[in-house]
């Protein structure tokens, strides 16, 4: 594993409240180039919403983000909040930063390949002769190359996370975000989808992975993070925590887990 | 079984007689008139116009309340456009229309027409300053025959008083046709639904004259927001619009129009008519 | 029976109207989309000093009959000597000038709230997916908020469109001779009420069924994501690109 003095990506006391709901209360992360980082939580954990605070999504009331070294300005308000200054910066930020999301999140007017290119064209302004070629070798890597002009209503679940993994992929970023990626899919889809992610991560991605999936955090990433309650609650290698299983919540969690994958 | 087969025949039967004995006694019933609904606009003043309490008033009503007196009829006044005035009356909406109605052979082609009970005057409005001064604040009556020979010196010197203006009228009106005969040519022409539009857009500048009843110009001239508004020229009268106003049937009542005709004429002879109308316009213009 | 000629005769009259129909039509259903771009605009902002004067417009042009407004802005504002001495007298004097101004006016207020619940009814992840893109506010409008919505709201405009073909008969309460216009003095001539109405509802008719062909179209044309799936042909991978013409399609 690559340490290297300067971190990929680091997030220092993420914040965040809902009214009288205190989401998040001060969550400290770094990832190096090459990690790949689940982070494991129960529901209400907070683990989506810090994910989300990452790429401005959501915007954390405290605390600060830097991608590679460069931090998000942020301003305050007259109430106490925060939020980011410099849209332009946060854009580009963004444009570095490469999101999966649960639900795929395709762009249902376009086709398959067009939702790939968009990103590069539109944010890149590369031209479309280089777009479209590198969009049909991301295609073919993620496996649907001969489905490319289709639309997204026209693919199955799986079909549709592995073409929002082509178009996060086509942004180049240098680290990607995962947010519950296989959750809404059936079990059997599952595979397909997982099987990408874990080649991504042998290629050397920097991956930050909000799952459900013992599985890919046990034998896939590097790293694992635990939150209960808006807190890291553990955190170390998936041999620390899956064979040392540090704590009592997490021992909790693991055996129902288990159970749930028994059954 | 056979006795509710002739039980429900008997049913039938009974319903047929009691049917054919309405439609009888509705067939009858249109040969003895004890009840009309007329027409009127109600936005003509002073002819007839809806008063403030939102009743149906003016010459026109007052005149009909008398002749249903004289005839012992229920008369209920209604409320009409004068757009659909004709054809509703053709549909069987009502009975008579009565709307200063003036006769023309193209309207006797479809209804019938009760005789005459007034005979009025068209004249030209205005309500620019210049305009009212060159065309002179309206005073005498000329009589047109509607020959156009024998009219033409004073329709040539309307002509030049029109020449390039727009001029405002009510559609389907007997002035309509005289207008668009005469003027079309050398003026744009403008037909409003209602009377009151021509005398607003008048005042808005929109149009430079109005050509309508006198009557209808008196009453309106009086109110304060049309202080602006003049009559001018010259008050066009005469065999050129006919016999003069009458009552409007459908063809096919003859016997109803027989009946108003009848109490027209007592109406004209014990001067009722002449009463009302100097009531209503200041000057007597039964024909 | 039926008195052909005179149907014929009619037909020609008030197809010779057809143009002031048209023009009515199409003036006002453009000018009222701009405004309504502006409106929606304004209804959406999270300023309250934009969204509630649209929020009024919105009430009162969808609260008030069409036909008074159209009378209040021909016959009303015209009272005005304030209204006449100003340079917006130009159009306000012709009554087809206050037809057009009224009708947009009517359209714009309509259709402020189609686009609205258009916008509403977009799936938020979409626009999400955008932001994390790293796309500008500007490009997310042109590139995801603006065709999404355009797709929903087609069937909501496509009958906005038919009624308002069908107001523009009203312009001629102020005196402008559109088809309806040009019936009602034929009817005044002729009294033949039922003919002559009933070849101007022809018209009509006519007219709405070519807009509802011409939005079936589009609406076919930008949904090919709402069709049938193709039938999968699995073609053999391209490791050059450049020769296969369907990937370079263009899209709207």
């Amino acid at each position: 594993m690559n340490t290297q003095p300067k971190a990929a990506l680091s997030v220092s006391n993420i914040q965040k409240s809902y009214g009288q709901a205190h989401v998040l209360k001060g969550i400290s992360l770094n990832a190096h180039k090459g990690d790949v980082v689940s982070i494991l939580g129960a529901s209400g954990s907070g683990k989506s919403t810090f994910l989300r605070c990452i790429n401005l999504l959501e915007t954390p009331d405290e605390g600060s983000i830097s991608l590679n070294g460069e931090t998000i300005e942020m301003k305050r308000l007259r109430d106490g909040r925060q939020v980011p200054s410099n849209t332009r910066q946060v854009e580009q930020i963004r444009s570095r930063l490469g999101m999966v999301f649960q639900s795929f999140n395709l762009w249902s007017h376009r086709s398959v390949i067009e939702n790939v290119i968009e990103g590069p064209m539109r944010v890149l302004k590369r031209s479309r002769a280089e777009c479209v070629e590198e969009a049909e070798q991301l295609l073919q890597k993620v496996g649907l190359y001969d489905r490319r002009d289709y639309y997204p209503a026209h693919l199955s679940g799986g079909q549709q996370q592995r073409v929002a993994i082509a178009r996060a992929l086509a942004m180049n970023p240098q680290v990607m975000l995962f947010d519950e990626p296989t959750s809404a899919l059936d079990p059997e889809l599952v595979g397909e989808v997982l099987k990408v992610m874990r080649g991504l991560a042998e290629e050397g991605r920097t991956m930050l992975v909000v799952t459900h999936e013992m599985g890919f955090a046990r034998h896939v990433s590097n790293r694992v993070v635990f939150m209960q309650d808006g807190h890291i609650d553990a955190q170390g290698t998936p041999a620390e925590l899956f064979e040392g299983l540090p704590t009592e919540r997490f021992r909790q969690f693991v055996a129902s887990h288990q159970l749930r994958s028994a059954e | 079984m056979t006795t509710i087969k002739i039980k429900a025949l008997t049913k039938q039967v009974k319903f047929a007689l009691i049917g054919v004995a309405l439609l009888c006694a509705s067939v009858s019933e249109a040969k003895e008139w004890t009840a009309v609904t007329i027409a009127t606009e109600a936005a003509y003043p002073p002819w007839n116009m809806t008063l403030p309490g939102g009743t149906i008033g003016g010459f026109e009503p007052e005149l009909m309340a008398d002749l249903c007196a004289r005839m012992k009829l229920k008369c209920t006044l209604q409320a009409q456009d004068w757009d659909g005035m004709i054809p509703s009356l053709q549909a069987g909406k009502f009975d008579l229309i009565m709307d200063a109605i003036v006769i023309t052979p193209e309207r006797e082609k479809v209804i019938a027409f009760s005789r005459p009970y007034a005979a009025t005057q068209g004249v030209l409005a205005a309500s620019d300053p210049e305009l009212i001064a060159r065309a002179g604040v309206a005073g005498e009556v000329v009589k047109l025959t509607g020959d156009a020979a024998l009219d033409k010196p004073y329709i040539d010197q309307m002509r030049t008083l029109l020449k390039g203006k727009t001029i405002g009228i009510s559609s389907g009106t007997a002035y309509t046709q005289f207008v668009e005969t005469n003027f079309k040519d050398i003026a744009s022409i403008r037909e409003y639904k209602k009377s009151d539009e021509h005398v607003l857009d008048l005042q808005a500048g929109r149009i430079d004259f109005s050509f309508d009843d006198v009557t209808f110009f008196s009453s309106v001239l009086d109110m304060p927001e049309n202080k602006s508004v003049s009559m001018v020229g010259s008050k066009i009268g005469g065999p050129i619009w006919g016999p003069g106003e009458a009552l409007g049937f459908r063809q096919d009542t003859p016997e109803l129009k027989a009946k108003f005709d009848e109490a027209l004429s007592a109406a004209l002879a014990d001067g009722t008519v002449k009463r009302l109308t100097e009531k209503w316009f200041k000057a007597d213009i039964t024909p | 029976m039926i008195d052909f000629a005179f149907l014929l005769d009619t037909l020609l009259k008030l197809l010779s109207a057809l143009p002031t129909t048209l023009t009515l039509f199409f003036s006002s259903l453009s000018l009222g989309l701009l405004l309504s771009f502006a409106i929606v605009g304004m209804r959406v902002s999270r300023c309250p000093l934009l969204s509630y004067p649209a929020r009024c417009y919105i009430m009162i042009f969808r609260g008030t009959p069409l036909i008074i407004q159209m009378y209040l802005i021909y016959y009303g504002l015209g009272q005005f000597p304030v209204v006449r001495d100003s340079f917006a007298w130009v159009v306000l004097r012709s009554p087809y000038g206050c037809a057009v101004v009224s009708l947009a006016l009517c359209t714009a207020g309509y259709t402020a709230e189609i686009i609205r619940g258009g916008l509403l009814s977009i799936p938020y992840g979409q626009i999400e997916a955008g932001q994390a893109i790293g796309m500008s506010r500007l490009a997310l409008l042109r590139r995801i908020i603006a065709p999404v919505t355009l797709r929903q709201v087609l069937p909501a405009y496509s009958t906005e469109a038919i009624l308002m073909l069908k107001a523009t008969a009203l312009a001629s309460l102020i005196t402008v001779w559109d088809v309806t216009g040009i019936a009602q003095q034929i009817i005044q001539r002729t009294y033949r009420t039922m003919e002559v109405f009933a070849c101007a509802a022809f018209i009509y008719l006519v007219l709405n069924y070519i807009i509802v062909r011409a939005m079936r179209w589009l609406e076919h044309r930008l949904t090919p994501h709402l069709r049938e799936r193709p039938v999968h042909t699995p073609t053999k991978a391209k490791l050059d690109a450049g020769s296969n013409p369907k990937s370079l399609r263009s899209s709207l």
